[in-house]
This record gives structure tokens, C-alpha cells and sequence, in this order.
């Protein structure tokens, strides 16, 4: 167990450089560059090729590359191009309103979604079964942005319950620090959920048909310990795949949530900064999330071992 | 209401525009001739060119609170000299100051500098700056910080290039003083140190004038009335009331004269969406929204009693579609006319605009707002207004050409969606003029970067705001190999146009030289011009004494909340 | 399930995969008669599918009533009315016509996408289940690519590859195929210790044999699932992508485009975003449940239940 979790965390390693060398290149494939839109929109070509000789991206790749990797092995990931504040300031001011979002937001997802979808498969063909499963499927294809709006429309511009901008620090005003993610939290919570209804359904359903199930139920045990001792705990791989994905859907949920209701999170960072090729907080910021979602299937990998005793190490 | 009335009447013309201010150089307004006048009936609120001055003495219940103006885009620098974009100006705009600034008249008048004279012969200036001025990090402004500041902003701009021809020399003679002795006299010499648009001739210390506008300063630092208090990139920037601001003692107009910091700190907020931009506004979460209010979204805020909604009718920026000169089918000047000619352009104002209050048609070189445009000389089937048979007469030139079926690629931002809907009106058009159109589309970042190679396409999407598209000597497209069309002035009377009115003395004369240019634009047709649009903005009612004059931001001094 | 009237198997025996299906089939359409769900999703789907066949033949015009890049921008944002039932759009084209149009588009992408995404996410998921050393090879550059925020590693590839139909189709399936790769390992490293896999191998089973017959067939269910989820999720990327401005040009439309065009408009327009979003969610909304009906239907482990 423990040299597999060595094992593991080691492998990790080449992980990152893969992405790293990965980032690196998928930057530069994409077109645009961050002088052409520092120069602004009614800048001429010198403009532009002044700005670009003044942050060195006139240089050749290989150049950028070897002075990009020497760098960040060194720890030093860099300055925006546009602010000049380091990667590290832009994220620490950052970080706090996506912590909160993704946060409760994924919390409510799993609590809402993971009763929901075995109450779904315990009763299968049911009204609410076929209820739940409506939700589920409004949930994934409705775009975020158009119920978002709807929220802000209705929530925030008809009735004035909630803000409609802005994110207010927990340290700040608690009870403003809940006004402002109402609203973008329910929307993770909405989409998030539903991913995990339609999953959590499928598999407990699934489970349901096995034949230690079955053989526990003909041997008389009620239909509440069933689901509870047996169902849920082999169910649990499928589901705890889906928890490791949902991390990666609020990574991406949050790029639209924080940017409808204007909330400055890293999500919003991200877009921005990609949108002005500001490639040295890009590159960091994805190194940044890639270790997240690593560390995150590290921690699943492991929940596997833990909840199916067949996965033999 | 201070500054708006309701107007009930739009006037909107087929072929020229109303009668309106000019900007940049020059200084007097001028009435331009309404050549076929259309009369619609439309409710709009139509911007005043009337300032009320504000007298400060007795404003002392107009002092406190906070002032949110909402940002459609981050900050990308706090120092103007690096960018063109929009909204580093705007903060600037409550930060730093110039030596000369514009009234409302659209006169440079003294700001920083106390007096100034002229020897007869117009071949020396000589400047006095005014006493007891002091940066915001306790500097006191002086003469050298003047000259530096002004030739870091020429360097830059091309009003600087254009007036450092005329400079031979600038000497600092004391510690207020300096002086420029000209190779040349010209009259442009206040212009440039009051120039608004492009970029902003704003007076900083050293530890901003002394790195390189290209790496841009990293700190604001100005004379004006509020200094930086913070700046959270991306989020938000807050400038604080500067206590030891010295004042003009002139009445306030425009950017001159007294200026007093009511609110004690305005915030810039930026929200990059659009509706929430709006919503925000209609509950009072912002207080001003700077120019881009969407179109659509007028009527809406225009129902809504607490906001007041004003368009910028004063000074318009030239739409268009921006073509290769230099590489494809475009480099023949019968091409660049024959697409002229079929180009639906009032389809074109409307898929970015909406309606007619938002837009003009105008078949100027020169944006009809200005004193440089308003005739339609050249322009007779070229500029297709309405369609007189161009697209016919346009398949016919192609056709004798050989050119149908010859490549052409046409870029469309899909993110930008003033341009994204003119991009497939020019797909159409020129698919309709039998060319095979490659369509690309992609984000703006990637597009800005495309049309830096002129092999890549050969027709995008932009528009010209402000000074270029009132002034034929700031206009880069019309430049000789300037700009990414890259317009070639085979003939070189372009060119020379711009020379003799650089020199030209009297109004009358460069007024003759602008329409003579005006002819070689609709013959070469170095890039397809529609018609002015104009910016909308909207503030809380409750907000007095802001305004919008000549495209420039909104004024977060002088101004104040009504209680 | 509810009502608890299902059987009991004897011991396990996996049948050949041949008499399965064929079993299946014969047994399908009863099963659809007893599934409203399975029979509602596939009338909707059915009737999806015929929108977009009617939109491809020379009669589209007669039931699309215009053409769905026809300009009339002097008619923008107009609401839905008898010549334009679903309204226009911010350049005055017909919403109606374009959703019509939009469904072969979004059907092409989904059906693209999910056809190729189970076939290499199944592939890859069943051999790294299975063997060790691909399992370190291949789940770590599953891994690595999926650490990347999915808009950005499709923005970088369309901006590499250009941006058409036909790689739109392709980004989004290389971007979602990790993720049916780590399910179907999932499903596989607890199969491959069952009962009658372990049988099979005891009686000589190649590894060929066992993974094809034995465990290919068992992750059926969450494949399914999943590849109805890639199936919207397609259609839903596409549209993400008309974000960034490089999903399919708008002149080709699709739903995904379309609402995404309505995006700015939502106060004043609601119609551009909603129609089309009507079609999308009444989609994917069948795809789910067809999902969950043919789950039912192919289960090996139901038979002889219904």
C-alpha cells in the first residue's frame, strides 16, 4: 500500500513535465500575441513591433523555451506582461473567491447530487425517478451563461436579493460573503449535480444488478441496509471517478461563472489572460491547475483502493 | 439634468450628416450643409455640447462618497504611453494632466503652464509653467519633467512625429521654463500639447518618463486631482482624492480649468460582460458606464428613471472593412472600388449599431462630424448607400478582370461582435461578385496578429475612432504604407495632400486640399469606408456634473451625487 | 427494479457475445414497448434525426421556410411572429431556419463525437485496464491532458489545426476521450477480478479472448452513459467554443452557434438563445434517457428479467 502510494506520487513527476513542455508549446502554437493587444486596438505595425522587441517575443521559440524552462526550475514563474505584478501576487489576490466557489459549490454538487442519484436508481421508473432525471439533463444542457443571466435578471435585477456583481471576502461581511456567491454557487452546484445524478444513477443501478446484491436481498436482508452496506460502497468507484472529474468541470465551470457574475477569481484570470496571450501568467496558471487536478486523481486513484478491496495492489 | 435635453427629433441624412462640433486641430465649430435630409420621428436623448460650469466656493455639500465607473475591459497598463486602448486613458483621465488642455470650445487653454508667447515670426515659443504644483509623491513639477514627459508622448504618437518636423529645438531656460525654437512656424504647436485622442501628452516624473514607453512604468503617478490608491489587476483600479492638488483658477470647462476631486475615491470596476454591465447600472451596483453600452440594450436603460443615457454624437468612429493593398486581388485599385461598390454599407452600420441613432451614414473621407468631412465629392457610386445597381457593375469589373473564382480571405472575429456581423456581410458581398471566399473565423488576439501578414487575408474588420477619424493627417489607413493595409499611393497624390495641408495656413485652403484628397480616396479606395458610429454611456441620475465631450471619458471630477 | 419481482441467476455464466446480441434484438422492441422513457427518447431523437435529413434534401426551403444565411438586417431582433416564428437574429436571419439547419450541424458534432470518443476511450480504457505498463504510459498522458482546462487545450488545437467543421469534431473528441478512458479503466479494474473472469482464465482463455469477450462487453453500461454525456457535452463545447470566437463559422449553423450568438442579446432577445436551446436540451435530454433504456436493454446481466 504504501510503496504503491510511493509509487504514485513519484509518477507524478513526469506529469508535470509532460504539461509543462505541453503548455509550453500549445501557447506558442496559438496565434496572437500579447504586443498586439498591449499596442491596442488603433496601433500601426511599429507600435506593435516595438512593444514586441521590448518583451523579448521576437525571439525565436527555442530562445523563449530555454529561458521559459531555466526559470521555472528555478522557482521564478514569471511577471504578467501587462501589470508587470508576478504570477504569484496575481494568484494569492486571486484565490480566495475560487476557493469559496468550488468549494460549496462542488460540496453542495455531491450532496445534492449523490442522494439525488440513488434515490433515482432505488426507484427506478418512478415519477421521481423520471423528475430527477429532467433536472439532470436541463442541468448539463442548459449553458451556464443564459441560466446565469436568468439568475441575475431575476435574483438580483426584479427582486435585489442578491448583488450583481462583485465577490465580498468571508473576512470582510459574512453575511455579504454569502450574498455574493448565492447565486454563482448555485449555478456550480446546478450543473455540477447533475453530472453527478446521471453517474451516480447509472451506477447504483448497476450495482444494484450484481450478484452479491441479489444474493444478499434473496437471503431475506431489508432493501435499506442492501443499499446502504452493499450498493453504495461498490457503487462507489464509478462515482468517485465522476467527483475526480467534477473538479475539472468547476475548473472550467468557474471561467464562465466568475466571468457572468464578475467575480475575481483565477477563473476569470485564466480567460483573460488567455484572451491576451499574457503568456507567462498562462503558462503558470495551467502548471498551476494541472498539479490541482493531478493531486485530485492522485487522492481518486487512491479512494479506489480504499472502497474496492478487488483492486488488488 | 445639467448637460442633456431630450431631443424629440433625430435628424438623420441619406448622404451627409447634421450639423455638429469638430474636433482636434482647429478650434472653431463649423456648420456643414445638409445635402438630402430624412426627417424621422424618434425619441432619443441627444448630448449637449453645453457645459455647466461648476463653481466650487459654495460646493461644500458636494463633498464625499464614492463614484463606480464600470470597465468593459482590464487595465492592461497604467502608463497611456504604452497602449492606444481605452482604458488605461480613462483612469489617466482623473490622474494625470497636460500642459495645455481643451475647454469646451475645443480651445487649448493653459492647465499646467501659467503663460506662454510667441516671437512674431512665430519661430520661438516660450512656456511658463505655474508655480507650486506638486506630483502626487510630493515632487514638484518643473520644466524638465515637461520636456521629458512631452518627448516620451512624440515619440509615440503620430501628432508627435507630425509637430517634432516642425521643432528644431527645446531648451529648459529655468526651473518653470522652456522654450521651442521651430525649423518651421506652424499653428499646431498648442494642439500638441493639448491633443486629445491617440496618445495622451500627460506630464509624469522621472520615475516614469525614464522607462522605455514600449516597457511601460509599472507606478501612476500625475499632478491630478486623484492619485492611485490601488490597483487589483484585472479587477478593479481606485484612485482617492489628492489633498494637495493645485487647482486652475479659470472656471472649469471640459478639461480645463478648475477641477475639484467631490467624491472621495472613484472606483473602476471591470466587468467584462455585457449584460451584467447593464443590470449592474439599472440597480445601482455602478454609476456610470463609460461609452459601450450596447445598442440594443438603450431602450431598456432608456425606460429606467434613475439612468440617463447619452450618445456621442460629437465624435463618431469610421467603421469599415480594412483590405490588403499590398498582396491578393485587392492590390488592383479597380478591385478595391469594385468591392466598394457593392458593399451594402447601412447593412453593415446596422449589423454593428442597430439603428440610425447610433450611426451616420457618411460618404467623407473624414468622419462627417468633423470640419474634414460632410461632402460627398468622388463618392458617386463608389460609397453604396443604397443600391444603385454597384453590385452589378462590380460582378461585370470582376468578370472582366478574370478574377472569378480567385481566392479571397476574408477574417471574422467571433468574439467582437460590432465587426463579426459586417465580416459576413463582406463574405456575401463578395461571394455575390464571384470571388471564392475562404472565411476564417477567430478570436481577436489571433486576428490582430494575422493581419500583421498580409498573406494571411485579405479583408477584416475594424473601426477608427476619435482624432484618426476626423483628422486626414492622424488617419494611419490613408498613410503610405502605414497601417496593416498597407495603402501603396501609387500616384502619390495622397501623400501630397498631406503635405501641403500640414503647411496649409488659412481654413480655405485646407479645406480645398482635404476635398481634393477626398477625390483620390474614393478612386484608390485604400481601405472601404461606411459611415460613423457613435459610442453610447449612461449614468445614474443621481450623478451630477459628468459628461462626455469629444470621445473622451467621463469627467469623475467636478462631479458629485445629488443628495 | 421497483418492484422487486426480479429472479434469481444461478451461477454466473457469460454467453457468446453472438447469441447476445442477437437475443437482444429479438427482444428489443418489447422492451421498448414496456420503456415510455426509451420510447419517448427515440421519437425525439427520430424526429431530430428527420429535421436534419429534411434540412439536407432540395426540400429544405419548403420546410425550413427561408434560408438560414439570408440577410435582412433591417428586421433584427425581431420577435417571433408569423413570418418568423422563432424570431430573428442580430443580422435578421431566420432563428427558425437556422434551428432547423442548426439540428444537422449539432448532430454531425454530438453523433461525431461520441462515435469517436467511445471507440478509442473504450479501446484504450479496456487494454490499460488490463496491462500495467500501458496503464503508466498511457493514464499519465490521459492524466496530463486532462489537467488542462478543456476551452484552453481546444482553443490552442483549433488555433493549430484551424478551425472547421470537421476539427471541431476532432478537438472535441480528443479532448474527452481521458475522461472515457479513466471510466472504462475504472469499470475494468473491477471487473478483471470477477468471479468468471478469473473462471475463464483458469480454463485457458487467451488475454485477447478474456478482455473482448468477457470484459468489453460488461462496460456496455457506463459507455453508454457516458458516451450520451459526450454526445450533449459535444453540442455544448461546440457552442463554448463560438465563445472564443473559434467554434464553426456561423454561417454554418448550429445550435451550439446559435445560442451562443443569442449571448449578448438575452435581455432584449431571448429567442435567439432559447429555441435553439429548446432543441439542444430536448436533445440531449433523449439521448440521456435512450442512454438509460438501452443500458437496459443490452445488460447481459438482465436477461430473462422482462
Amino acid at each position: 500500500m504504501t510503496a504503491y502510494i510511493f509509487k504514485r506520487v513519484l509518477a507524478v513527476i513526469p506529469i508535470l513535465i509532460f504539461v509543462g513542455i505541453a503548455t509550453f508549446s500549445l501557447v506558442h502554437i496559438a496565434p496572437g500575441d500579447a504586443a498586439n493587444i498591449m499596442a491596442g486596438d488603433y496601433a500601426g505595425p511599429d507600435d506593435v513591433k516595438l512593444i514586441r522587441a521590448e518583451l523579448g517575443l521576437d525571439k525565436p521559440v527555442t530562445t523563449q523555451f530555454v529561458e521559459w524552462a531555466s526559470r521555472t526550475l528555478r522557482g521564478d514563474f514569471g511577471k504578467s506582461i501587462y501589470s508587470g505584478r508576478t504570477v504569484a501576487e496575481l494568484v494569492s489576490q486571486r484565490l480566495e473567491p475560487t476557493i469559496s466557489l468550488t468549494i460549496v459549490g462542488g460540496t453542495l454538487a455531491v450532496l445534492l447530487g449523490i442522494p439525488l442519484g440513488v434515490f433515482a436508481a432505488w426507484r427506478a421508473g418512478s415519477r421521481w425517478d423520471r423528475g430527477i432525471q429532467i433536472f439532470a439533463a436541463l442541468g448539463i444542457s442548459v449553458p451556464g451563461f443564459w441560466l446565469g443571466f436568468i439568475f441575475i435578471l431575476a435574483f438580483a435585477v426584479y427582486l435585489r436579493w442578491f448583488p450583481v456583481i462583485g465577490y465580498v471576502s468571508v473576512t470582510e461581511d459574512f453575511t455579504g460573503w454569502i450574498r455574493s456567491i448565492t447565486l454563482p454557487v448555485s449555478l456550480l452546484a446546478i450543473s455540477g449535480s447533475s453530472v453527478i445524478i446521471r453517474m451516480t444513477r447509472g451506477s447504483i443501478l448497476e450495482v444494484l444488478r450484481e450478484d452479491f446484491i441479489r444474493t444478499a436481498r434473496a437471503k431475506g436482508l431489508a432493501n435499506r441496509p442492501v443499499l446502504f452496506r452493499h450498493a453504495l460502497r461498490a457503487g462507489a468507484i464509478p462515482i468517485i471517478t465522476v467527483i475526480g472529474t467534477l473538479a475539472g468541470a468547476l475548473i472550467t465551470g468557474v471561467v464562465v461563472t466568475e466571468t457572468v457574475f464578475t467575480i475575481p477569481g483565477l477563473g476569470r484570470l485564466i480567460a483573460e489572460t488567455v484572451q491576451n496571450r499574457d503568456f507567462p501568467v498562462v503558462q503558470s496558471m495551467l502548471m498551476l491547475l494541472a498539479s490541482f487536478y493531478v493531486f485530485i486523481n492522485l487522492m481518486v486513484d487512491l479512494a479506489y483502493v480504499f472502497f474496492d478491496p478487488r483492486v488488488r495492489l | 439634468m445639467v448637460f442633456r435635453k431630450k431631443a424629440w427629433l433625430l435628424v438623420i441624412t441619406a448622404l451627409s450628416s447634421v450639423t455638429m462640433l469638430i474636433m482636434a486641430c482647429g478650434g472653431e465649430a463649423e456648420t456643414i450643409t445638409v445635402v438630402e435630409t430624412v426627417v424621422v420621428e424618434k425619441e432619443v436623448e441627444k448630448e449637449v455640447e453645453v457645459v455647466k460650469e461648476v463653481e466650487a466656493p459654495q460646493s461644500d455639500g458636494r463633498y464625499g462618497g464614492e463614484l463606480t465607473i464600470a470597465l468593459g475591459a482590464a487595465i492592461s497598463t497604467l502608463d497611456v504611453h504604452r497602449t492606444t486602448g481605452t482604458t488605461a486613458y480613462e483612469v489617466s483621465f482623473a490622474v494625470q494632466e497636460r500642459m495645455m488642455s481643451y475647454n469646451s470650445d475645443l480651445q487649448a487653454t493653459p492647465l499646467l503652464v501659467d503663460t506662454w508667447e510667441v516671437s512674431a515670426d512665430g519661430m520661438q515659443w516660450n512656456f511658463t509653467l505655474r508655480d507650486g504644483i506638486k506630483f502626487h509623491n510630493g515632487v514638484p513639477f518643473n520644466a524638465e519633467h515637461a520636456v521629458k514627459s512631452w518627448e516620451r508622448w512624440a515619440e509615440r504618437d503620430n501628432y508627435g512625429s507630425l509637430i517634432f518636423g516642425f521643432v528644431d529645438d527645446i531648451s529648459v531656460t529655468g526651473d518653470l521654463t522652456f522654450s521651442i525654437d521651430m525649423v518651421e512656424p506652424t499653428a499646431l504647436v498648442l494642439e500638441a500639447l493639448a491633443r486629445i485622442g491617440g496618445y495622451a501628452p500627460v506630464m509624469m516624473p522621472p520615475e516614469m518618463y525614464d522607462v522605455a514607453a514600449a516597457e511601460g512604468a509599472d507606478v501612476l503617478i500625475g499632478t491630478g486631482p486623484y492619485e492611485l490608491d490601488e490597483w487589483a489587476t484585472g479587477d478593479h483600479l481606485r484612485v482617492k482624492r489628492y489633498e494637495d492638488y493645485s487647482p486652475a483658477d479659470s472656471a472649469a470647462s471640459f478639461m480645463a480649468g478648475r477641477k475639484d476631486a467631490f467624491f472621495d475615491t472613484v472606483d473602476y470596476v471591470v466587468i467584462p460582460d455585457s449584460n451584467a454591465r447593464v443590470a449592474a447600472l439599472e440597480v445601482g451596483q455602478v454609476d456610470l458606464l463609460g461609452r459601450d453600452v450596447p445598442a440594443d440594450m438603450v431602450d431598456t436603460l432608456t425606460a429606467n428613471p434613475d439612468v440617463r443615457v447619452a450618445v456621442a454624437t460629437t465624435s463618431p468612429a469610421r467603421e469599415g472593412a480594412w483590405i490588403d493593398n499590398i498582396e491578393g486581388p485587392f492590390t488592383d485599385a479597380r478591385v478595391r472600388r469594385a468591392f466598394a461598390m457593392a458593399f451594402p454599407v447601412e447593412d453593415a452600420l446596422i449589423a454593428g449599431h442597430g439603428d440610425s441613432r447610433f450611426y451616420t451614414l457618411c460618404p467623407s473621407m473624414m468622419a462627417c462630424a468633423g470640419k474634414w468631412g460632410g461632402w460627398a465629392d468622388g463618392s458617386e457610386g463608389v460609397y453604396n448607400y443604397h443600391d444603385k445597381g454597384g453590385l452589378e457593375a462590380a460582378k461585370q469589373t470582376i468578370k472582366d478582370l478574370g478574377l472569378v473564382g480567385t481566392d479571397i480571405t476574408v477574417l471574422q472575429a467571433g468574439d467582437r461582435a460590432r465587426f463579426s456581423g459586417p465580416a459576413e456581410i463582406s463574405r456575401q458581398t463578395l461571394e455575390k461578385m464571384g470571388f471564392n471566399v475562404i472565411f476564417k473565423q477567430t478570436d481577436w488576439a489571433t486576428q490582430t496578429n494575422w493581419r500583421e501578414k498580409p498573406e494571411l487575408w485579405d479583408v477584416f474588420h475594424t473601426a477608427g475612432g476619435g482624432a484618426w477619424a476626423a483628422n486626414p493627417l492622424l488617419n494611419s489607413s490613408l498613410a503610405k504604407n502605414k497601417y496593416w493595409n498597407k495603402y501603396q499611393d501609387e500616384s502619390g497624390a495622397m501623400t501630397a495632400g498631406m503635405e501641403e495641408l500640414a503647411r496649409a495656413s488659412s481654413a480655405d485652403e485646407q479645406l480645398a486640399i482635404v476635398k481634393e484628397m477626398q477625390n483620390v480616396f474614393w478612386q484608390d479606395v485604400p481601405y472601404i469606408s461606411f459611415g460613423d458610429s457613435f459610442g453610447v454611456g449612461a449614468v445614474r441620475a443621481d450623478v451630477q456634473g459628468a459628461q462626455s465631450l469629444y470621445s473622451m471619458s467621463w469627467n469623475p471630477y467636478n462631479a458629485w451625487r445629488s443628495k | 427494479m421497483t418492484t422487486g419481482s426480479e429472479t434469481m441467476v444461478d451461477i454466473y455464466q457469460d454467453p457468446p457475445l453472438k447469441t447476445r446480441v442477437r437475443k437482444t434484438f429479438a427482444t428489443s422492441w418489447k422492451t421498448l414497448k414496456s420503456n415510455p422513457n426509451l420510447m419517448i427518447g427515440s421519437i425525439i431523437l427520430t424526429v431530430m434525426v428527420g429535421i436534419a435529413i429534411l434540412t439536407l434534401l432540395p426540400t429544405a426551403s419548403t420546410v425550413a421556410r427561408y434560408d438560414p444565411t439570408e440577410l435582412a438586417v433591417r428586421e433584427r431582433i425581431n420577435g417571433p411572429s408569423a413570418d418568423h416564428w422563432f424570431g430573428t437574429d442580430k443580422l435578421g436571419r431566420d432563428v427558425y431556419s437556422r434551428t432547423l439547419h442548426g439540428a444537422k450541424t449539432s448532430l454531425y458534432v454530438g453523433i461525431g463525437v461520441a462515435i469517436i470518443v467511445t471507440i478509442v476511450g473504450t479501446s484504450l480504457g479496456v487494454i490499460v485496464g488490463y496491462n500495467r505498463v500501458a496503464d503508466n504510459i498511457v493514464m499519465r498522458v490521459m492524466d496530463g491532458m486532462m489537467s488542462f482546462p478543456t476551452l484552453i487545450l481546444a482553443l490552442a488545437l483549433v488555433a493549430a489545426l484551424g478551425s472547421s467543421l470537421t476539427n471541431v469534431i476532432i478537438i472535441i473528441a480528443i479532448v474527452d476521450t481521458p475522461s472515457m478512458t479513466r471510466v472504462v479503466r475504472a469499470v475494468v479494474l473491477s471487473l478483471r477480478e470477477r468471479t468468471y473472469v478469473d473462471a475463464a482464465r483458469a480454463s485457458g482463455a487467451s488475454t485477447k479472448r478474456i478482455l473482448f469477450l468477457h470484459i468489453a462487453p460488461n462496460t456496455l453500461a457506463p459507455v453508454i452513459i457516458q458516451a450520451s454525456i459526450f454526445f450533449g457535452g459535444a453540442i455544448l463545447t461546440e457552442a463554448a467554443l463560438g465563445f472564443l470566437g473559434v467554434g464553426t463559422p456561423e454561417f454554418i449553423p448550429s445550435w451550439g452557434n446559435i445560442i451562443s450568438s443569442g449571448r449578448e442579446f438575452i435581455r432584449v432577445g431571448f429567442w435567439i438563445a432559447f429555441f435553439p436551446g429548446v432543441f439542444l436540451a430536448l436533445t440531449v435530454f433523449a439521448a440521456n434517457i435512450v442512454g438509460d433504456g438501452l443500458r437496459d436493454v443490452l445488460d447481459p446481466r438482465l436477461r430473462g428479467e422482462k
